[in-house]
């Protein structure tokens, strides 16, 4: 297993992504993907009723591996943006799994992951999302950003309008349009 | 669509969508100026934006129990990390706040609130701290967390399970024996005490890398089944057990004595000299034949026909040893 990252690792790669410095990124989401992993499977049913979304797993993966006081703002909003490629890489690898396990056998798979399951979206929808965000990409790479930093970050409108460096309203507008479009084509697929 | 239609698109669109429906497909039709393919693709964007399913606007979330992780304090503890997970619940490595010492923190899943369950929680635990011996993990404190989540603060033990530390490091017999005989002598001194372990296991017994041997959750099936911690076992009765490792009069929900844990050292014992449980292997490996008759009298199904206590395994293995000295 390899050896898990400490914060002032984590600090000063999120200042070298900062920096433009492409290959810190490439470091980093292995990282975060393992973490949001091992967080996403403390995920249990239970007895309460509570849940946990994606916003509050990436904040848990954060106060973990990257609350510090040597961090500036905006290394603190790449910090989001990296986990929210990698939260997006954890979903769509357990909907799969758990797809291919379904095919796999008549058996009911009773796997470690069976508590984690998203709600009010199936793994269907999660995957048709994922192709769709690839196919938004091609067309506005901008878009497809804010979908995945909202959606798998819980990043707000305040926060992608500063790590983008355009204005909350250029944000907003992006969206609309974005959603409008993964909308039309989530109906068309039915 | 490439991005520059995209661009055209998503203008005409957002100027749409501002505009009050009634005026809307005028516009789009006069913006699109006679492109029908254009028309459509906006059209259909505005129809889209009416019904955007709800899993769109909100990231997606999980139902179930977020277990307490990574830096929560649960009264004088900060939990470090998880280390197990077991059917009564979740351990978790965590720091005494107050000495800085490590301990294991076991959460009691499925528990339920009453003042009068807490007394007796609590008076269960006197009689369990007091057992003080070195091959026994110690149980430090019980608590309510929040005064709903029984909590078990335990002796925070770094060693493998008994088993595979004697396969990974091909101990010899004598040593194996060595191993159970320690464990054997833990539990005499917990029953002149007055305490059952009654789910003596592998994964219950550790052994530390100097070859100490640890049993750890002294007790603990006791204090959770009595005290009916579990809404599910009230209602149905159940015990807490390991099946696979339970002795007859558990399974058939007869008393539970101390001959019940001498079954479990017998198949403890089985289990550390073939690395299998009793039974499990189809093809029977061969045992020498002392070893089998002390497996045999401590696996006997009748309690009272077992060895009257853990110290007569201890002096019945001692005596092997002593016939066996080149082993």
């Amino acid at each position: 297993m390899e050896e898990p990252i400490s914060r002032q690792e984590v600090t000063a790669l999120l200042q070298e992504v900062q920096a433009g410095n492409n290959q810190a990124l490439d470091i980093l989401i292995p990282h975060l993907y393992r973490e949001l992993r091992a967080l996403a499977r403390k995920v249990r049913s239970g007895r309460a009723s509570e849940t946990i979304n994606t916003t509050a797993l990436v904040h848990e993966a954060y106060i973990k591996l990257a609350s510090s006081d040597a961090l500036e703002m905006k290394s603190r909003l790449h910090f989001f943006r990296i986990a929210a490629r990698a939260m997006r890489q954890v979903l769509v690898n357990e909907a799969e799994k758990r797809k291919a396990e379904k095919r796999g056998g008549g058996a009911e798979v009773t796997s470690f992951d069976e508590g984690l399951y998203e709600k009010g979206m199936k793994d269907d929808e999660l995957l048709s999302l994922h192709e769709l965000l690839k196919q938004l990409e091609r067309m506005s790479e901008r878009q497809a950003r804010i979908v995945e930093f909202r959606f798998f970050a819980g990043m707000n409108t305040d926060e992608i309008a500063e790590l983008l460096g355009v204005s909350e309203r250029t944000v907003m507008r992006d969206w609309k349009v974005a959603r409008a479009w993964l909308a039309s084509h989530i109906r068309k697929a039915d | 669509m490439n991005s520059d239609e995209w661009d055209v698109v998503q203008r005409i669109f957002l100027h749409a969508s501002e505009l009050v429906e009634a005026e809307r497909l005028m516009y789009v039709r006069k913006a699109s100026q006679g492109n029908e393919q254009l028309y459509q693709a906006v059209v259909e964007l505005l129809d889209a934006d009416k019904d955007v399913p709800s899993y769109l606007e909100n990231p997606p979330a999980w139902s179930g129990r977020f277990d307490p992780v990574l830096n929560t304090v649960i009264d004088a503890y900060q939990i470090v990390e998880e280390i197990g997970r077991g059917g009564m619940g979740q351990v978790y490595l965590a720091r005494d706040l107050r000495t800085n010492d490590q301990v294991a923190l076991k959460m009691v899943q499925g528990a339920r609130h009453s003042s009068r369950l807490l007394k007796r929680f609590l008076l269960e635990q006197r009689v369990m701290a007091r057992l003080d011996h070195p091959y026994i993990a110690r149980l430090i404190e019980v608590g309510f967390w929040k005064e709903a989540i029984p909590y078990l603060v335990m002796e925070y033990v770094e060693g493998e399970p008994i088993v595979s530390y004697c396969i990974d490091r091909e101990l010899s017999l004598y040593e194996r024996l060595k191993l159970v005989r320690d464990v054997c002598t833990a539990i005499q001194y917990a029953h002149k005490n007055r305490v059952v372990h009654r789910d003596i296991k592998p994964s219950n017994i550790l052994v530390k890398p100097m070859g100490q041997v640890k049993v750890l959750d002294f007790g603990i099936a006791k204090l959770l089944e009595e005290n009916s911690v579990f809404e599910t076992l009230t209602r149905t009765g159940e015990r807490i057990m390991t099946p696979a490792y339970a002795a007859p009069e558990q399974l058939k929900g007869e008393p539970i004595t101390r001959a019940t844990d001498i079954y479990m050292l017998g198949v403890l014992l089985h289990e550390v000299i073939t690395g299998e449980r009793p039974g499990v292997s189809s093809t029977k490996k061969e045992m020498n034949g002392g070893l089998q008759r002390i497996i045999d009298k401590a696996l006997q199904p009748n309690p009272s026909n077992r060895f009257g206590s853990a110290k007569k395994i201890v002096t019945a293995l001692d005596q092997y040893i002593l016939r066996n000295v080149d082993l």
